[in-house]
């Protein structure tokens, strides 16, 4: 059969951006054709969330275990083999799942590397050749890779990204990680879960600097209390591989040279968007830096085409390159939709974890916006304690003036998870009132957020009494 | 001396007016200037003001009652001055009782209707706000006599929800603000998911025209093929009054074509500043009518009207600026536009047209005129001819501003242009006054700084 050449929409990139457009657009009755040159699920599902959360799930269990006063697991050691094959195993799980979901709502797949011959035209060139296509509406997913610095030598082996170290056969029994980001942190975390001495350098004066002060140094004084170096204000001047070992030379603040050494490196210094090969010279579409510029109806400078994801900078995650796609699918179809950034959760996965959704405490004040703010601390929180989990708190922001909560903080234990409910709460303009007289269940850890919204105005139950 | 108080003439197309509501009662204390009734004509609810000091002696004319124009509704007193003879049998009844032919008309329906089991009071106004958004009456308690339910009840009753009106989706923040802003949320478009009304939809709805005035967005065209159409008052008026113009004053027209581009640079460069200073957006037309009252201090012949067979120069400049509304055209005027500044104009302006759109003008500033601007500056208008405004004896005419080649220094250049249109009496302005009236205009508007900036 004659492989169909015309297509409503043709997406380019497979990734969690990529993949949601296909789909919402053949939900919405369009012809669509999805283009990927690697494997469906782009870099969350085979390089990013997904792998290192399953390697997470077994490095925290050991660590819970070996770390336990309780329970006495005499000899517990870490199979890495076995931790990187389940972990193989989940991906491949999804993986075949994605694969199921484009098929079955009809998308035309095709693999290669695509190229732009006109804003109509692509041109996918792939193990069987080339081949030619036209879509009226065109989507560009094509996600980011790791960045790289100067005078830091990757070599894949001794000196890592992101991508490599996932198929690690070994604990390596020193980790220096260069970047003090969440990909860095997550890492720094799960390698000090499986045994690793880790040191962190990062060049800004904070680690996750995005995140609400407090959060930061709250998270800041946990890990290095648990022994994970932390270097801030450092930068890195070199990192070469001598004798199958990294040497990283580190200079401070005030300028002083520190040489790091270890048995392997990372490098997780951010993400750069990626358009290698698309020719997007021949669409002339606008670009901000090397991200592809978009509105907020995710619509490029150039009619008909549209940019979703890591490729358009902002925040860098999986969810929200899932919620412009959809939008993007959807405004391709005569929908008039926006993404509200205000209220994308974000969520890094270190040990305790941290997750916060809206404003931090800095940026009302940068907005000139007068706050009230509530806190509340786990080790106040039944749940926590009798979990054994009672570091962090929860941090909630409201504007003064209608007691809308524009944002919430929480390190801790299944922050992550909590954070779900917060983010129908901030796209429902809940205010404190709400979200404090919400009757929650006991014991849960949401019990929390509900007292620190009430901590705003100081009549939180479980926290000493506080002067009006 | 005894004072009677009219039925004024409420607007250039008014013929008759209802009483709607009495805010004084017989015998009591009035100051002039104070309100002594609300008068409904075509869609419309105005105050009339006391015309004097004294007593409110007799009501002529009771609440639900339609009369003409110019009809005398009450008479004001002294404090121990008698009602004069030829008042006391001048009193029409009320309309629920027997009406006499030949008396003012009564309308009908009459003002208190009854509905379902229980007898509802509530004048038309509040009766129609009720019907157009869905509100059950007997839902609503009334403030006004005898319990009846008045349009002010039924905001509240708006504003406060409606327990039986269809359910609005929001947020706790939107209706939070929404209820702090006094803004009925049934009456914002919500753009959540399912229509939900969002914090930001509150905020772009904040300051709008009140709940009265809100009327159901109209279709495209509400008209149909084959229909046959009576012409309500406004619209009778219109008609009389621009055939009456045309037929009587010979109208000559001029145009010629302004140069925009530095009025528009001008603009450009204030604009933010003083939108951040006064808090007002000064449009085109704010320059417009500057200039044009301008140019009338130059020529004073173009602010005036024919009486008899005398020409009156108007001792004012008051320009009036045509807005059209849903059924017809008003013209409210901004007073002394040659002696305001920019800031002043657009100050005016702004309140004046969101008014006139909510039907909101007093007489007098529909009626101060003495110079017209019509623009139809937002169509795609090349330009346009008007019919003057009765009595003023000059209207301008504008239309869009586009990029058009002209001649500059001997070179094709496109340049931001608008042809601007004169009607005027030719029984008592000539062509070349005219003229060069219109030329004068064309000067101040295309030396924007000459002309706007004060040295």
């Amino acid at each position: 059969m004659e492989r169909e050449r015309t297509f409503d929409i043709a997406v380019i990139g497979g990734g969690p951006g990529g993949y949601v457009a296909a789909i919402r657009a053949a939900q919405l009755g369009a012809k669509v054709l999805l283009i990927e040159k690697d494997q469906l699920g782009g870099t969350c599902l085979n390089r990013g969330c997904i792998p290192t959360k399953a390697m997470l799930a077994d490095a925290k269990r050991f660590e819970l275990l070996r770390s336990s006063s309780v329970i006495k697991a005499d000899g517990l050691r870490i199979d890495m083999e076995k931790l990187v094959e389940r972990k193989n195993g989940v991906v491949k799980r999804l993986l075949r799942g994605v694969e199921f979901l484009v098929k079955d709502n009809g998308i035309t797949f095709s693999h290669g590397t695509a190229k732009f011959l006109d804003p109509k035209t692509i041109e996918v060139e792939g193990e069987k050749g080339k081949e030619r296509f036209e879509s009226q509406k065109i989507v560009i997913a094509t996600g980011s890779i790791s960045a790289k610095i100067p005078n830091v030598a990757i070599d894949g082996k001794v000196i890592l990204t992101s991508t490599e170290i996932l198929d690690l056969s070994f604990i390596p029994e020193d980790l220096v990680i260069i970047g003090g980001g969440y990909i860095g942190m997550e890492f720094a975390c799960l390698f000090h879960g499986l045994g690793s001495k880790v040191t962190v350098v990062e060049m800004l004066p904070t680690i996750v600097s995005t995140e609400d002060e407090e959060v930061i140094r709250g998270l800041t004084t946990i890990l290095k209390k648990r022994k994970i170096e932390i270097y801030t204000d450092t930068k890195v001047k070199e990192a070469k591989v001598k004798k199958d070992r990294p040497e990283i030379t580190v200079v401070d603040k005030e300028g002083k040279e520190n040489l790091l050494k270890a048995e392997r490196a990372l490098v997780a210094v951010g993400r750069s968007p990626y358009t290698e090969g698309l020719q997007l010279e021949k669409i002339k579409v606008a670009l901000n830096g090397n991200f592809i510029k978009v509105n907020e109806r995710m619509e490029t400078s150039v009619p008909g085409i549209y940019a979703i994801g890591d490729v358009t900078g902002r925040q860098m995650l999986a969810h929200k390159a899932s919620a412009e796609g959809i939008v993007a699918a959807e405004n391709a179809f005569g929908h008039q939709n926006k993404i509200d950034y205000s209220k994308i959760p974000n969520c890094i996965y270190t040990s305790p974890e941290v997750a916060s959704i809206g404003m931090t405490e800095g940026q009302a004040k940068q907005k000139g916006l007068e706050v009230r703010i509530g806190r509340f601390p786990f080790q106040s929180n039944g749940k926590a304690l009798a979990n054994g989990e009672p570091e962090g708190f929860v941090k909630v922001i409201a504007e003064r003036d209608l007691g809308q909560v524009v944002g919430v903080h929480i390190l801790g234990d299944h922050a992550t998870d909590l954070i779900g409910g917060l983010s129908l709460a901030l796209s429902l303009e809940i205010t404190l009132e709400e979200l404090g007289k919400t009757i929650q269940a006991h014991p849960t850890l949401m019990e929390a957020v509900a007292e620190a919204s009430l901590d705003a105005s100081k009549e939180a139950i479980h926290l000493p009494k506080k002067d009006k | 001396m005894a004072v009677e108080v009219v039925l004024p003439a409420l607007g250039l197309t008014v013929e008759k007016g209802t009483i709607l509501q009495w805010l004084k009662r017989e015998g009591d204390v009035v100051t002039k200037g104070e309100s002594l009734y609300e008068v409904e004509a075509d869609k419309v609810t105005t105050e009339v003001e006391s015309p004097a000091s004294g007593i409110l002696k007799k009501i002529l004319i009771p609440e639900g009652v339609e009369v003409p124009i110019l009809t005398v509704v009450a008479v004001i007193t002294e404090e121990k001055e008698e009602l004069p003879e030829k008042y006391r049998t001048m009193a029409v009844e009320k309309p629920e009782k027997k009406v006499e032919p030949g008396a003012p008309k009564i309308q009908e329906p009459s003002v208190f209707l009854t509905s379902g089991p229980t007898e509802i009071k509530a004048p038309p106004a509040a009766r129609r706000l009720a019907k157009e958004r869905g509100v059950d009456l007997r839902a609503i308690k009334g403030s006004g006599p005898g319990g009846a339910i008045l349009v002010k009840d039924v905001e509240s009753f708006l504003i406060k929800g409606m327990p039986a009106g269809p359910k609005v989706l929001t947020t706790p923040t939107a209706r939070k603000l929404a209820e702090r802003e006094s803004i009925p949320l049934s009456f914002i478009k919500g753009t959540g998911i399912s229509g939900r009304v969002m914090k930001a939809d509150v905020m772009a709805a904040k300051s709008p025209p009140k709940v009265s005035e809100l009327k159901p967005r109209p279709p495209v065209s509400k008209y149909q093929l084959g229909q046959v159409i009576p012409m309500n008052s406004i619209r009778k008026v219109i008609a009389k009054r621009m055939a009456q113009s045309k037929f009587t004053a010979p109208h000559i027209y001029f145009y010629n074509d302004v140069d925009m581009e530095k009025l528009f640079s001008l603009r450009e460069e204030f604009l933010t500043e003083l939108e951040q200073v006064h808090g007002i957006r000064i449009s085109m037309n704010d320059f417009f009518i500057k200039a044009t009252a301008l140019a009338l201090l130059e020529y004073p012949l173009l602010n005036s009207k024919v009486s008899g067979e005398e020409i009156h120069i108007f001792p004012e400049i008051n320009i009036g600026l045509a807005v059209a509304m849903e059924d017809g055209l008003v013209v409210p005027a901004i007073p002394r536009a040659d002696q305001l500044s920019l800031v002043e104009i657009a100050l005016y302006r702004a309140d004046l047209v969101e008014r006139a759109r909510q039907a909101k003008l007093t007489i007098e500033e529909m009626e101060r005129g003495t110079f017209t601007i019509s623009s139809l500056a937002q169509f795609d208008i090349t330009f346009f001819t008007a019919i003057l405004n009765p009595p003023q004896s000059g209207i301008l005419t504008l239309g869009k501003v586009e990029p058009k080649p002209v001649v500059m220094d001997g070179q094709v250049v496109v340049r931001k242009t608008m042809r601007q249109g004169l009607s005027v009496d030719h029984r008592i302005i000539d062509g070349a006054v005219a003229a060069a009236f219109l030329q004068s205009l064309k000067k101040k508007l295309e030396n924007p700084y000459t002309t706007f900036v004060k040295l």
